[in-house]
């Protein structure tokens, strides 16, 4: 057997004060010092931190909003002298799509590279837009192996990128009579996407690339300073032709078939990949690049996840959906990888493009936030970054990108286990593994109470 | 943490309540830009603790000011009345260390009426150009 994949985590803090949640007030004027006391069971020990903290340093009111909001205290306090306070600049995080739970819950991630458990449980909506509208089918969770899918068992979450035959053919001899097209394959299906708006210095490009390397996967770059890398994949425009790269992307034109198959006549061995907007067309674009011989689409919604140009924007799991179901309709689904991206902020989201059809997928803004972004978009108006970004010191960003793949690759293995899929390359499509709500209420209300107004 | 607010002359504590309800917060960041000067939100200034405002001027602040909400608007309905008490409380210590008590001020502005919250706002400028 095979070693086992592994991503090797270590904790790795911030740099800055990450914006914290949740605070607690207390009314000590009536606290009657009674032996019991609540604080000192803090299972995360935020009242012992604070008074340590008051004796040795002097940001001493930092850990205002540390509280992990389990209420063990507010419950617990005979005289109910504490009142559980949520952080008005954390609820200013991020927008609609990249909540402020996405942004803390992905510094968590960066920071220690493990599966972030909320203490508070669960207290949301069962569905919402986008993402939160496919539920993933956990029914196997039921018969858990004896030493879980982090000891022997073997969840496998390889993906190859390239155009795969779909037969073979042998020769007389029995020896294989056709040439194998490149192909390459990654132990996690993510590569590392361009940043949709961030400004990235070469300083932080190679960081990530550096930790794409550690990774074993791959990472688009759009720096010619940096194509030599060995996980680069150069991002073509013009007449460039990468010679050494074993993978290079071309945004979508019109003449992009003839510039890859010039590229192509120097360099044989290159995948190449076509970047495809997700717009209304994505879909019979896609099969005109296929039948046309390109490798490998990148289909690219914006990073929302919602398709661009759409007078109705669909989101990205649909759109991916469409793309793929398309090319299994015309028999050549096997033929080609399907490469998704935008708008995937969580380790779900990366399993839930999957099952719509995407072979693996691209990672962007996730990678900015590991690196303690807050999504206030100051670089996209010319103002300071609070964070100074572009500045990162390389060793520790390349460690929160591991530690932030780390957790999202135990997630995807929970995730797989507990669908009962041992394979992410038969995880592709397989929507068996998912129940999306609009079908479920399609088929379960409508004939009640008839069909869902469009608002 | 931001490095300038380590060693502060000028120590604000304001309610985030009152931050965000009331909209002062644009009115507060100018203080902010000033390199002596920190400000602090708490969750209510009910939260503040003798120890906070002890830790601030051991740390080296030479005066602390605590923007509460109007009496009555607390969210956590005393909030605002706890803190004047332990501010008055630390007043006491101070003065029995030998310190003046006047660096340590709690500015509750009268109502929610906007003139006066800016009001209250003029008297933390106005303390802070003092200094």
């Amino acid at each position: 057997m095979p070693a086992k994949y592994h991503i090797h985590t270590q904790p790795m803090p911030p740099k800055h004060k990450p914006i914290g949640k949740y605070g607690i007030v207390d009314w000590r004027e009536d606290c009657s010092a009674c032996h019991n006391c609540v604080k000192r069971e803090c299972a995360y020990d935020v009242y012992d931190k604070e008074r340590d903290r008051l004796v040795n340093a002097l940001q001493y009111v930092d850990y205002l909003y540390e509280c992990k909001g389990c209420l063990c205290c507010v419950q617990s306090c005979t005289k109910g002298l504490l009142t559980w306070e949520t952080n008005p600049e954390y609820l200013k995080l991020g927008d609609e799509v990249w909540t402020p739970d996405i942004i803390s819950s992905t510094w968590f991630q960066a920071e220690t590279g493990r599966i972030p458990v909320s203490g508070a449980g669960y207290p949301g909506p069962f569905c919402g837009p986008g993402f939160d509208s496919i539920l993933t089918d956990m029914s196997e969770i039921v018969r858990p192996t004896r030493d879980g899918i982090h000891g022997r068992e073997y969840i496998n979450t390889q993906v190859d990128i390239g155009r795969k035959p779909t037969a073979l053919a042998f020769n007389p001899e029995g020896k294989l009579a056709l040439k194998s097209p490149p192909i390459v394959d990654i132990p996690i299906p993510a590569i590392f996407g361009l940043m949709p708006w961030h400004k990235t210095s070469p300083q932080l490009l190679t960081a990530i690339l550096d930790a794409a390397k550690k990774l074993g996967t791959y990472a688009f770059v759009d720096d010619s300073s940096l194509f030599a890398h060995d996980v680069a994949i150069p991002y073509v425009s013009g007449e460039f032709v990468p010679l050494e790269a074993r993978l290079a992307v071309w945004p979508d034109s019109p003449d992009v078939v003839r510039r890859i198959e010039k590229a192509k006549s120097t360099n044989p061995e290159m995948i190449a990949i076509v970047s495809l907007c997700l717009n209304q067309n994505a879909v019979s674009r896609s099969l005109e690049l296929a039948k046309a011989g390109i490798d490998v689409i990148h289909l690219l919604a914006d990073w929302h996840g919602m398709t661009v140009n759409s007078d109705k924007p669909k989101h990205i799991t649909h759109a991916v959906r469409e793309v793929h179901l398309a090319f299994v309709e015309q028999g050549n689904r096997d033929e080609i990888t399907l490469i998704a991206g935008g708008g995937i902020a969580l380790a779900e989201h990366m399993a839930k493009t999957i099952i719509c059809g995407a072979d693996l997928v691209s990672v962007d803004v996730p990678l900015m936030v590991a690196l303690e972004c807050r999504i206030c978009k100051n670089c996209q108006q010319g103002l300071p970054c609070p964070i100074e970004i572009e500045d990162v010191e390389h060793d520790y960003a390349v460690q929160r990108i591991v530690n932030l793949m780390g957790a999202w690759h135990n997630q995807l293995l929970e995730m797989m286990g507990a669908m009962g899929i041992r394979e992410v390359r038969r995880l592709r499509g397989e929507v068996g593994r998912a129940m999306f709500f609009d079908d479920l209420e399609r088929e379960c209300f409508e004939p009640i109470f008839g069909k869902r107004k469009e608002l | 943490m931001n490095e300038s607010r380590k060693n502060c002359d000028i120590r604000v504590f304001y309610c985030r309540n009152l931050a965000e309800d009331f909209g002062i917060l644009p009115m507060l960041l100018p203080m902010e830009r000033q390199n002596n000067v920190a400000l602090e939100p708490v969750p209510c200034s009910g939260k503040i603790d003798p120890r906070y405002l002890l830790k601030a001027f051991e740390a080296g602040s030479r005066f602390v000011c605590i923007l509460s909400c109007p009496k009555g608007e607390c969210k956590l309905i005393e909030g605002n009345l706890r803190a004047a008490r332990r501010v008055q409380a630390v007043k006491e210590l101070l003065a029995e260390a030998g310190f003046n008590p006047e660096s340590l001020r709690l500015i509750i502005p009268e109502s929610k009426d906007a003139k006066h919250i800016e009001a209250a706002v003029e008297l933390i400028l106005g303390c802070l150009n003092k200094k």
